[in-house]
């Protein structure tokens, strides 16, 4: 019942009294007709929600489709189609909305309809881009039955879950080839040349004859103008493996779908792993967080690639975050959307609270209420017995641990209210550097010739403890490996060295002030890195694809710096 | 996206919010031009300049709020004063044109404001579909071939259509709220009883408690059978989260002392253990 009835039914009821007792006949009478009519409306109201509402059938199409995929593909584009249709004709007025998960951005269409005239089917359509790698849920339609006079209001969920698996986006570079010439032979696809003594085809030097060299080997026109025995040493032929190390702690999933650091790493790591399958470079990958780290073992092939991007995938979707106070937000955002998922459970005929003396204060009360209210719909939820209810009730870092699965189950990213990005010392960074360190250290202890390894991680935020990681590097670039840094930045672009006017307004300022402080981030972590000869690199953009790529050229061409132009 | 579809989005469409909104905008006008013209015609013996001005804050407040309750409110205040100034309270014509006029001006109304509030953008779009290259939202493939005209028509017959079912429903409620009150006479009661030397109570006095008690009786036999056949429809997920919370009624006092001290040790415990981290760390 809306206040437009309540107001109605006070006004009628006080009228009708009235109107009988001070024998105003025709009030009693206009009183007593208003009345009957909200009882009609009411009675014809409750008709519709018990005999249209159950008989609603919901199916939904993807790309049109009638079987959803199962995986969807970040950055792109899906056709979204939700048909509600009902075996008999449906009366106004009704109010559809597809629930739209956070990680969906809406580019045409509407996910919302409004039934305004009598039909048996409606159509929900819009067109809509994946914004990051993940989990994605379209959970169902959430439905709002209004009599024609808005006096009477009932809120339904009607589910249809369909859970995809969303992969990361990737970009292919052109191959970057040396403008100079220095083979003489193409090797197989995917092996390159190193340095060292081998079966390869490339000279490598000529040494002095000893016994038991092959005779094959010896090379006469050299032995007869030195007047001894040389024999050819012949280079080394090995696959150039591309070792990916991606950061996944707690700084780098903050954010919404698309804007965090995660979701920018993921691209250049995407982006790298498809160049190095396409030249035929065998690709792997070290994934590790504050849970540990998983390894995706090195491989080519396009079936590699995909596994790669699976794994991807998995580890970009946003995993248990750590505990948080509960705050009034999260209650409050968490009440809205049970108010969404699960209308019928905050029914207060069904979910009701206990009554008890204390707390006194009015705005204690109404908290305890709130917090009554949701413990009861988590119970429900998530299947907990009566005394982790009361748990809820009383204890508040229990709750807003329940309410912190609730929103990230829902598929709400982690960014307040499920989590407060400014405090715990989130960005000190020293952990993030334990888990590389480890992490390069056991790639090195496992490795083989000729792996260049691409480091990604939030290593702006942590640039002051970077000393903790250098053994890590010493110990890789000693054994001969290359070691890259793609760094990335909050606002996914490299920082302008251009001196430009100052921006007149406020927002303008502060994006320069994080310009300026990025810069300064990037050139004492450049210095610091450059000094034991790792390379860095800023960003998500092109320039940092083509330098890990100019990398791996480097390494597959044996050499240990650059000599002519990269084309 | 097919190429009806594209059709379809292209094409302006009359939606029943934008027929109201155009409705209600030009008896606005009519309603103030008309307020104007009277006051400005001075010496008009007819001129109720007061009740002119409510009629039309009435209209002008209704694009912006709901005014029902403000229209029953003022109908009401008419009808009792109404009834006095009668000399035969039975017979009071403008009453009846009243009631009929207020309860007419209550649908329209709440049907006007439910539609505005969903399609608050109803006005401008509506002066956007006037405009040459004025585009609505999408549309029905079917509704794409139809011309705004004929949409205009469609959904004229089916407000007429609304309205006329209203109509009819509020008559039959009239029809009954007049069977009831006519059960029940002014002067006298059902049995005879003199209500004065029986219960002491005036007749009119008896003849509101027991109308009021008829109604309440009723309401109260068809709101438990409407609760009963709703409560025989609740989910399984609703049914459990009832009876958790009709358990803990009784429960509750005990598990939440249980639950305190948990809680009230689980913290000790915390603050200890931060507190003989560093004295660990320093030896």
């Amino acid at each position: 019942m809306t206040f437009r009835a309540r107001w109605l039914a006070l006004l009628a009821v006080a009228g009708g009294l009235a109107g009988i007792f001070v024998q105003a006949h025709t009030l009693a009478f206009a009183s007593l007709t208003m009345l009957l009519w909200l009882a009609a409306q009411w009675a014809i109201f409750q008709k519709r929600l018990w005999f249209e509402v159950p008989q609603f059938t919901i199916r939904r199409t993807i790309n049109d489709q009638a079987e959803p995929p199962s995986r969807l593909w970040a950055g792109r584009h899906i056709d979204v189609s939700t048909t509600i249709g009902s075996i008999s004709r449906v009366s106004p007025l009704l109010f559809f909305r597809d629930c739209v998960p956070e990680n969906l951005l809406i580019k045409s269409g509407s996910a919302n309809f409004d039934l305004l005239d009598g039909s048996q089917e409606v159509q929900i359509s819009f067109r809509a881009q994946v914004i990051g790698a993940g989990e994605l849920t379209l959970p169902g339609v959430r439905l709002v039955v209004t009599d024609p006079f808005g006096f009477f209001e009932a809120h339904r969920f009607l589910p249809l879950s369909h859970t995809f698996k969303v992969m990361p986006a990737y970009s292919t570079i052109g191959e970057i080839r040396p403008v100079v010439k220095r083979i003489n032979s193409i090797p197989l696809h995917g092996i390159h040349r190193l340095k060292r003594s081998g079966p390869g085809a490339e000279l490598l030097e000529l040494r002095e004859y000893v016994p038991g060299d092959p005779p094959k080997s010896i090379a006469w026109k050299a032995s007869a103008r030195r007047e001894n025995l040389m024999t050819r040493q012949y280079e080394s032929e090995v696959p150039v493996r591309v070792r990916m190390f991606l950061d996944g702690s707690i700084s780098t999933r903050m954010g919404g779908y698309g804007a965090r650091l995660i979701d920018q790493m993921i691209y250049v790591a995407a982006s790298i792993a498809r160049s190095a399958t396409n030249i035929g470079d065998p690709v792997g990958a070290t994934l590790f967080d504050e849970r540990g780290h998983v390894r995706v073992a090195t491989g080519g092939g396009e079936r590699k690639f995909y596994q790669l991007l699976d794994a991807l995938a998995d580890f970009a979707d946003t995993p248990k975050p750590p505990r948080h106070k509960l705050t009034k937000l999260m209650l409050a955002a968490a009440l809205r959307l049970a108010g969404e998922r699960h209308p019928e459970l905050l029914d207060p005929r069904v979910n009701r609270v206990p009554f008890t003396i204390f707390p006194l204060s009015p705005w204690k009360r109404a908290r305890f209420f709130q917090q009554t209210t949701i413990a009861h719909v988590l119970a429900e939820r998530y299947d907990l017995p009566p005394t982790k209810l009361v748990e809820l009730m009383y204890d508040e870092m229990f709750l807003a641990e329940y309410l912190q699965r609730f929103l990230l189950d829902s598929g709400i990213a982690w960014m307040d209210p499920l989590i407060s990005p400014r405090d715990r010392g989130f960005h000190d960074g020293l952990a993030t550097m334990e888990m590389l360190s480890k992490a390069l250290t056991e790639a090195v202890a496992t490795a083989q010739d000729n792996e260049v390894y691409v480091v990604m991680a939030n290593l702006l935020e942590c640039s002051t403890n970077i000393s903790q990681l250098m053994p890590a590097v010493r110990t890789a670039l000693s054994r001969h490996h290359r070691v890259v840094f793609v760094v990335p930045t909050p606002n996914f672009k490299r920082p302008s060295t251009k001196s430009e006017e100052l921006p007149k307004d406020a927002e303008g300022l502060l994006e320069r002030a994080e310009e300026i402080r990025t810069r300064e981030l990037q050139s004492r972590l450049q210095q610091a890195l450059h000094r034991v000869g790792a390379r860095v690199a800023l960003s998500g953009e092109k320039q940092a694809l083509e330098m890990v790529l100019a990398e791996t050229a480097l390494t597959r061409s044996g050499r240990s710096a650059r000599a002519g132009g990269m084309a | 996206m097919t190429d009806s579809k594209r059709i379809a989005d292209s094409t302006p469409r009359v939606t029943p919010s934008r027929i109201w909104m155009c409705g209600w905008l030009a008896l606005t006008v009519i309603f103030a031009l008309l307020f104007v013209s009277q006051s400005m015609s001075v010496g008009n013996p007819d001129l109720n300049l007061a009740m002119n001005f409510i009629f039309l804050a009435v209209f002008v407040l209704t694009l912006r709020f709901w005014t029902g309750a403000l229209v029953f409110a003022f109908c009401q205040a008419e009808l009792l004063f109404g009834d006095f100034r009668s000399a035969d309270p039975a017979i009071y014509p403008d009453g009846w044109i009243l009631t009929g006029l207020s309860f007419l001006l209550i649908v329209v109304i709440s049907t006007f404001r439910t539609l505005q509030e969903r399609d608050s953008a109803a006005a401008y779009r509506l002066l956007r579909s006037w405009l040459p290259a004025g585009n609505q939202n999408s549309a029905t493939k079917e509704e794409a071939v139809e011309s705004p005209v004929d949409q205009a028509t469609a959904e004229a017959g089916r407000l007429v259509r609304q309205l006329l079912r209203a109509g009819v429903l509020l008559l039959a409620c009239g029809i009954a709220a007049w069977l009831i009150l006519d059960l029940f006479p002014t002067r006298r009661t059902v049995t005879g009883l003199n209500t004065i030397s029986t219960y002491r109570l005036r007749p009119a006095g008896h003849r509101m408690i027991v109308v009021g008690l008829t109604i309440f009786t009723v309401f109260l036999i068809a709101w438990t059978l409407i609760n009963e056949l709703t409560w025989r429809r609740i989910t399984r997920g609703q049914s459990r989260v009832y009876l958790s919370s009709v358990m803990l009624k009784t429960l509750l006092p005990d598990l939440r002392m249980v639950i305190r001290k948990r809680v009230k040790l689980r913290r000790r415990r915390r603050s200890k253990t931060k507190l003989a981290t560093p004295t660990e760390s320093e030896d």
